[in-house]
């Protein structure tokens, strides 16, 4: 009976007195947290979109970086309004949320710390052109505790932040405003190399949507499905991606009939090139 | 060559007239645009947010003049006071920089001038004219994908060769380097003393796509106009004319924007706000100096003691340009398109529709083009089109903002 009374009375010193509670207060810090992250996830994407492209990044990449701190001191503010803060009471809620976290939210909150992990790391950010397990698109936002990402067919995906525990994380511009674009050619192996390579770098060189702080660069070679050109070039803003690799494409084509070239065609569905 | 306005006459009067002190050539590295005096002195904003609260507290602190009473000047009084060419005393820093580089045997061969773009009188070209020098113009832009080998004119290596824009010689199309590329084969080889002129948006295009940099190594510009170097040179096209001193008052403080203080500095900020706002480059200060002229609509009313002797006063209603938006009049979907065809038309000069559809990965429909001519960013000239001198800070602001690469001028 004793025991029973000493193990009410730890129980009752775990939490304040709700006498001692202020709801209030409790009510006004969540309600202005929520607000407060609500508004950053409004407001920094709305003037990263509508401000200098060189603020982009930087302005999608504060998001997380604030809803993160927000929560902590929203949190660091709570515990004591709620909790009678002692060593003992600390190892008590530990051990309870260990045990409740490790049987019913494991994978929950594997990716909350993963998502953690990635502000702080940064395999992406919000702006980054990424790959994760087969899915490519851009960091739309970085939540608690997934990652979304837009499709270039405008598909969301939501990838939960522990598939960076086992998968490796491809980043096309790792922060960077731009990123490399590849435009491939298959051409019948009988033609002047040199004379379509040159064409092919005037044809990035003179695309209005080349960064002129980056390299240019042909690669060819020969493969099972004829000669292999691979135009590399960086666009000077990440979402002109696709225009640019079509801009390439169409001038490249018409490039490579002016310099005597031949492109090769294979019957769509029977090979795949690798 | 393509002139936009402007004449020619003026260019022989340079140098005899210009009293102020002549400023030699700068590396373009070098180049810094003039900032605004706020960006400078955190005390002068803190000076000017106090003088406008207070102004606002003051009772009668309205303008000296609104708008209502004022209209634009009339061309002819624009060009008695602020008269064409715009490129005030530019044409002394070529001679004093290329007396220099001229007498200096170890010198290179060859002396670029990068210069800003919307250059309406084609300013190199004129001063070779007038100077006697030899000019080597670009082939037609039809021709320019045919490699032909070119010819300089005839003389020995010290009699100077100018080529005066570098942006003709070129298209950005895939088979529009050809010519730029063997005039800079032609240049590598030649010991000929050559002047060539480019534009900072086209030379920053051929660095890229053609190594000029490795031919013409080491790119010059002048030194950017102040507000003192503006003040002295508006002065003097004002007083060129008028037989007694027009002053040029501001229509909000009716304070006289010329006058210096007794220690040589501005009574007021209006002409450093011009600076930093044409950055700094000579024919764009020259166009917003004439589009904020102003006359009174009615003379007769009784007025302020600022604006005694009315009629040899000008009005400035504000450095902000009201009548040009700072962004582009076009839809969401057409912006890129109106900023693809800014772009090209910075880097060339001006160019054809025919022209312009070839440079840019897909055609800009007549609107754009339309509603940028009618905002006045672009101007046509026959079946040129340009950008206009004057919207150029706006143009660079927006091509800026969405990241297109820029010329350093």
């Amino acid at each position: 009976m004793a025991a029973v009374t000493q193990g009410h009375e730890k129980a009752a010193q775990l939490l304040n007195d709700l006498q001692d509670i202020s709801f209030t207060k409790v009510g006004l810090i969540i309600v202005g947290t929520w607000l407060t992250i609500v508004l950053a996830h409004k407001i920094f994407p709305y003037l990263a979109e509508k401000g200098p492209s060189q603020l982009r990044l930087y302005l999608l990449g504060a998001v997380p970086v604030i809803r993160l701190v927000l929560l902590v001191v929203a949190l660091l503010w709570l515990i004591p309004i709620v909790f009678n803060i002692t060593f003992q009471n600390f190892l008590v809620i530990f051990g309870a949320a260990s045990v409740a976290i490790g049987f019913a939210f494991k994978d929950y909150v594997s990716s909350l710390i993963a998502g953690v992990v990635a502000i702080f790391e940064r395999p992406y950010r919000p702006g980054d052109w990424i790959e994760i397990d087969g899915d490519y698109g851009e960091v739309r936002s970085v939540g608690m505790r997934s990652v979304e990402v837009c499709t270039p067919s405008d598909n969301i995906v939501y990838i939960p932040h522990e598939k960076i525990w086992q998968h490796n994380i491809s980043n096309a511009n790792d922060g960077a405003r731009t990123l490399m674009c590849v435009a491939s050619f298959y051409l019948k192996p009988a033609h002047d190399a040199q004379q379509v390579r040159q064409a092919l770098r005037d044809v990035a060189l003179t695309s209005a949507y080349l960064d002129y702080h980056k390299p240019v660069q042909v690669m060819l070679a020969e493969t099972a499905f004829g000669t292999h050109y691979k135009l590399k070039a960086y666009p000077f803003d990440m979402r002109d991606q696709f225009s640019f690799i079509s801009d390439l494409t169409i001038r490249g084509k018409l490039a490579i009939t002016e310099a005597g070239g031949e492109e090769n065609s294979v019957a769509v569905g029977t090979i795949t090139p690798s | 060559m393509k002139f936009f306005g402007g004449s020619w006459s003026g260019f022989e009067k340079s140098g005899e007239s210009h009293s102020h002190p002549k400023q030699t050539m700068i590396a373009l590295s070098d180049y810094q645009a003039p900032t605004m005096p706020t960006e400078n002195a955190m005390r002068r904003l803190y000076k000017r947010v106090k003088q406008h609260i207070q102004s606002l507290r003051k009772p009668g602190s309205e303008p000296v003049l609104t708008e209502r009473k004022f209209e634009p000047a009339t061309l002819k009084a624009l060009d008695k006071l602020a008269g064409p060419p715009a490129c005030g005393p530019l044409l002394d820093d070529f001679d004093v920089a290329l007396t220099d580089w001229r007498a200096d045997p170890a010198g290179l061969c060859h002396y670029l001038v990068v210069l800003p773009p919307c250059d309406p009188n084609n300013v190199l070209a004129a001063w070779a004219q007038s100077r006697g020098h030899a000019l080597l113009d670009a082939p037609p832009r039809h021709r320019l994908h045919e490699a032909q080998p070119i010819r300089f004119p005839e003389g020995d290596d010290d009699a100077l060769l100018v080529i005066p824009r570098l942006e003709d010689w070129f298209l950005r199309h895939r088979n529009g380097l050809a010519s730029v590329r063997t005039l800079f084969a032609e240049l590598a080889e030649s010991n000929r003393r050559c002047l060539i002129g480019c534009n900072s948006w086209a030379w920053a295009f051929l660095v890229k796509s053609a190594g000029a940099a490795l031919v013409l190594p080491q790119p010059m510009s002048f030194a950017p106009f102040h507000a003192l170097r503006l003040q002295q040179w508006f002065s003097e096209l004002a007083a060129q004319e008028a037989d007694s001193r027009v002053v040029f008052r501001l229509a909000g403080s009716g304070a006289d924007v010329l006058q210096k203080k007794d220690d040589g500095h501005l009574n007021n900020s209006y002409l450093e706000q011009l600076a930093s706002r044409s950055h700094g480059i000579p024919w764009v200060a020259w166009h917003q100096w004439r589009q904020s002229l102003h006359t009174r609509l009615d003379a007769g009313e009784s007025s302020p003691s600022a604006t005694e002797n009315d009629s040899r006063t000008l009005w400035i209603n504000d450095v902000e340009d009201k009548s040009r938006p700072l962004e582009l009049p076009l839809p969401l979907d057409d912006q890129e398109s109106g900023l693809l065809v800014m772009h090209a038309l910075l880097m060339h000069g001006s160019l054809n529709a025919a022209e312009l559809a070839a440079v840019l990965p897909y055609p800009a429909g007549s609107g754009v083009l339309a509603a940028l001519l009618r905002a006045g960013f672009i101007q046509k000239h026959g079946d040129l089109l340009a950008p206009q001198a004057g919207a150029y800070p706006a143009i660079r602001s927006a091509l800026k903002a969405a990241g297109f690469p820029l010329g350093k001028v």
